[in-house]
């Protein structure tokens, strides 16, 4: 059980990772690899600023606008100097190795002794349920404070697509979205593609920044090797949650995107939990992965194919 | 809200799975075992242990620790498998899969979770709640965050740092190489381990005045250019630490430095065989070993809390004195001791190119080296062998043959039929000696064993045809149809068919062969030979057929017609015998054919050979399946090994 708390709560982290990307990709188009470097730069900042004395919030806000200039800064090379969506995003993701690296001085920053986002959960837990306490849930027994620390994240990750699913709505979030899908005819209307680009952008690294920074504080450190892989993660989630719920508006998509992480990390602690010969590891994930998208659609034909026997 | 309703299912489902792979772990809450008076670590008798371990990616020197450990291990009575389970997992290199790693072992039933490498300790230090830690395979383990000094850690972790024994290094260097004042060295600054060295070497660099000329890179692709930057500063020595990405790279450095005249130390044994001068290390398989102790007693029971933490660094040294002749250095002799190589004048530069990691290949690398030993030739003074694999990747292959190219072997070995073809054709003026390839005529290597391409020979390792239809004879007396079935599609396997007919042919029987193009085919096949009434099946062994051979013995089984094969695994799987060239032999005579090269004998004058030797195994159990009773006069006639009474 506690396997199945973790891993629901490392999905719901990086349910911020893929909402972000599904901004880029799904919204925009725009196939930005911006992300596994502003991952890092999210958690990099963070850590850094936490370490240094401040305020987990402060820091984590940090995460969200640097992540959010890194995104400006892909946005404005594409934009500004025609520089084709992918390059502008290798280039700014390469820079930011190295910014990395001097934000955190070294490697790899420890965060275990430092006040978090989720020691403050975990203190809270605390104070409303007791030191130490174990939950039976259902004849498994769960600390308090795991079960208050995925409260927290699911709060979270509700406030943000919440959010999110307003500001689309607003009339400069339907332009953005208007941006993506027809860009001749918003322009026609008078509104800069161009800076709709560049914030677009943006506002998915800043997501990616702060999926990143929420990791970093809850797995204790941050890696400047972190973010490799996360961008391919991130895409699964948010096709596997498309593919799972088959509607297009945007609430629901929303939903898939976070539906779609967490599933994903269920998947992936399955196999771990089958205990598979380690290098099977990737192997057995993209089959579930594989299987994820399939099935459903398999369901489907096999059902209609009932109703016309029974006809 | 219906979209999402199945989204949730979803969740639901996958949950509940989860939940019932971890049914075995219900109300199972573990509490940390502290009871440090016990220390005892040899094994208790009847208890069984678990061990949980998780490493960031399989590598060389992690194999090594792991077989010292395993060892210390079993000599205290801890056998794998037995009363030891380990439940062992690796983030395949990618930071982001250890937490959900460790996660998942924290909830199974463990004694003590083992973790190695810097990143696995760090997450350990955070995921881990119930059960006590142990690490190794770790530079600095205060820099890992595991605590503020050796005595003073974190709470239920405690385990072994291995420094490079950076200072040991240095003053090997001054003294091996007198009047040095410039050491270069190549690191990834992304690597907490490589900066702590540099730290360290700084501060040496002050005291034993002289210029350390540090270049950071960022990934292997700058090495290169880094090591020519480096050399251009004018420095006498470069020193490469425990740096992965300038060990990834090393040929680039040693190559770049070999040509300017540098010596290269290092502190990883295996690099002095990639052109390091010497090695000044950490043995891993030693401080695996060391491992192995605090493990065994962790799993008694004592508490971590009150193990400090231990640097342990088992120093080996390890020079290579045809180097050190070539540099014009004489390496003062109390770093000898360790050092088993003994020079000589002549030394010959050996490559030797496998295309795939396969238990054939690698029989046949044993058996050359096998040969080599024999003939009193030493690696090291004697003969240097650079072994190369292209790992089933044609691309790699041909970047191999072009890093031969630019080098001068006294001889090359090819290890396969593409290798064979790709070196002869890209590298006309060397020497090449093959083997592990089914027919040379075929591949393009000659017209005919005798007349074939100057600079090339070697050892074919097709199977023994004429053997196998002279024992099925002698089994079955009076037999007058065998069958296989073949790959139209694959030019060894219709080679194959062509000298299996001819072999039966001239002991008078008659061969049946029905083709097959795909695995679906493989059973219709073998199913229309029974029809047609063969008597015994002989199957070659091409890819196809060698992958499907079940479908052929399931019909062999079915109609109780005997099977008889060229592959040693056939038996297992229930055919009666047979009869499969020894790979390990194979190597050893193309060693042999080698031998008379290097003494001068030009290759084309060398005809092509068949491997000599052939295992000839035969299973008294599935002969009994089939009625067949095994003459003693087998005995007196073939070289049989039984594998069963």
């Amino acid at each position: 059980m506690t396997l199945l708390v973790g891993s629901i709560t490392i999905g719901l982290i990086l349910a911020l990772l893929a909402l972000g990307i599904f901004i880029s990709f799904r919204i925009f188009d725009f196939p930005d690899i911006t992300a596994e470097g502003s991952f890092t730069f999210g958690a990099a900042l963070s850590a850094a600023l936490i370490v240094s004395g401040a305020n987990p919030i402060t820091a984590t806000a940090v995460a969200f606008v640097g992540g959010f200039a890194a995104g400006a800064a892909t946005g404005l090379i594409h934009t500004r100097f025609k520089i084709n969506p992918l390059l502008s995003g290798i280039l700014v993701m390469t820079a930011l190795y190295s910014v990395n690296l001097h934000v955190m001085g070294k490697s790899n920053v420890p965060l275990l002794s430092q006040r978090t986002l989720f020691t403050w959960f975990e203190s809270f837990s605390e104070t409303v349920s007791g030191k130490d306490t174990l939950v039976n849930l259902i004849g498994w027994s769960v600390p308090a404070k795991d079960l208050w620390t995925l409260f927290f994240c699911l709060l979270i990750i509700v406030f943000f697509g919440l959010l999110l699913l307003w500001y689309f709505r607003t009339n400069i979030g339907t332009a953005m979205r208007a941006t993506g899908d027809n860009d001749q005819m918003i322009r026609a209307l008078g509104v800069n593609t161009k800076v709709m680009i560049i914030f677009g952008v943006a506002l998915s690294n800043g997501f990616i920044a702060l999926a990143g920074s929420m990791l970093a504080q809850f797995q204790g450190f941050a890696d400047v090797q972190m973010g490799i892989g996360m961008m391919v993660w991130g895409l699964a989630s948010v096709i596997i949650g498309e593919a799972l719920i088959r509607d297009n508006s945007l609430g629901f998509v929303i939903a898939g995107a976070v539906i779609g992480a967490v599933l994903f990390r269920l998947l992936v602690a399955i196999a771990l939990r089958w205990g598979m010969n380690p290098n099977d590891l990737k192997l057995i994930t993209a089959a579930f992965v594989f299987l994820a998208l399939v099935l459903p659609g398999f369901m489907k034909k096999t059902k209609k194919v009932k109703l016309i026997r029974t006809k | 809200m219906r979209p999402i309703l199945k989204g949730i299912m979803a969740l639901i489902i996958v949950s509940v799975i989860l939940l019932v792979s971890d049914l075995q772990n219900r109300n199972k809450v573990k509490v940390m075992p502290s009871n440090p008076g016990q220390l005892s670590n040899r094994a208790m008798a009847g208890k069984q242990y678990t061990l949980g371990l998780c490493y960031f990616a399989p590598d060389a020197s992690h194999d090594q620790l792991l077989t010292g450990l395993w060892k210390r291990m079993a000599e205290l009575n801890f056998v794998l498998g037995k009363n030891l389970i380990v439940k062992e997992a690796h983030s395949n290199g990618e930071i982001g899969n250890i937490s959900p790693i460790l996660l998942n072992m924290d909830n199974l039933d463990l004694d003590l979770i083992l973790a190695t490498s810097t990143p696995c300790i760090t997450a350990a230090l955070s995921t881990v709640k119930k059960h006590p830690v142990a690490f190794t395979y770790c530079s600095d383990p205060i820099a890992a965050g595991v605590g503020k000094s050796y005595n003073d850690h974190a709470r239920g972790i405690t385990g072994i740092g291995s420094f490079p024994p950076v200072e040991k290094t240095v003053q090997f260097i001054l003294e091996a190489i007198p009047g040095t004042t410039k050491i270069g060295t190549i690191y990834n600054n992304a690597e907490a381990n490589s900066r702590s060295v540099l730290n360290l070497l700084n501060k040496v660099a002050n005291n034993l005045k002289f210029e350390l000329v540090a270049l950071p890179v960022v990934n292997t692709s700058e090495v290169y250019q880094a090591a020519q930057v480096i050399i251009s500063k004018g420095i006498d020595v470069m020193y490469i630490s425990g740096d992965n990405t300038a060990t990834q790279a090393f040929d680039a450095i040693s190559g770049l430095c070999r040509k300017n005249a540098i010596p290269v130390v290092v502190n990883d044994a295996p690099l002095v065989e990639k052109g390091a001068l010497a090695a000044i290390g950490p043995g891993w398989t030693g401080i695996g070993y060391h491992t192995g102790n605090l493990v065994a007693r962790m799993l008694n029971g004592a508490s971590p809390d009150t193990i400090p933490l231990e640097n342990f660094g088992n120093e080996e040294i390890k020079v290579d004195l045809n180097r050190a002749k070539e540099l014009g250095i004489t390496i003062p002799v109390k770093y000898l001791a360790s050092t088993a190589i003994v020079p000589t004048d002549k030394q010959y530069k050996i490559a030797l190119v496998h295309y795939i990691d396969s238990p054939n290949s690698e029989d046949c690398e044993k058996g050359i080296r096998k040969c080599f030993a024999d003939n009193k030739l030493t690696e090291g003074p004697d003969f240097t062998l650079k072994v190369l694999n292209a790992q089933g990747d044609m691309a790699t292959l041909n970047s191999i043959s072009g890093s031969i190219g630019s080098e001068k072997w006294d001889l090359v070995f090819a290890l396969s039929t593409p290798t064979t073809q790709m070196l002869v054709k890209k590298l006309p003026g060397y020497k090449i000696v093959f083997t592990n390839v089914g027919d040379p005529q075929i591949a393009g290597l000659g017209k005919s064993f005798e007349d074939h391409l100057p600079n090339v020979c070697g050892i074919s390792t097709m199977s023994d045809f004429e053997g196998m239809v002279k024992m099925v004879k002698h089994l079955h007396p009076g037999i007058k149809k065998i069958g296989t079935v073949f790959t139209p599609a694959e030019i060894n396997s219709v080679s194959y068919k062509d000298h299996l007919e001819e072999a039966a042919k001239k002991e008078g029987l008659q061969l049946i062969a029905v083709p097959a193009s795909s695995a679906t085919d493989v059973l219709d096949a073998a199913n229309s030979l029974v029809s047609q009434r063969i008597e015994a099946f002989c199957q070659i062994s091409d890819n196809l057929v060698g992958s499907c051979s079940s479908a052929v013995l399931k019909v062999s089984i079915n109609s109780k017609i005997p099977l008889y094969g060229f592959a040693t695994n056939l038996i297992a799987q229930g055919a009666v015998a047979v009869c499969a060239r020894d790979y390990e032999q194979a190597g050893y005579e193309s060693g042999e054919m080698a031998m008379k090269v290097l003494s001068g004998i030009d290759p084309s004058t060398i005809p092509y050979k068949y491997v000599q030797k052939t295992d000839f195994l035969i299973s008294n159990k599935n002969a009994k399946l089939y009625g067949i009773v095994v003459p003693e006069s087998i005995h007196a006639n073939f070289p049989i090994q039984q594998t069963d009474k």
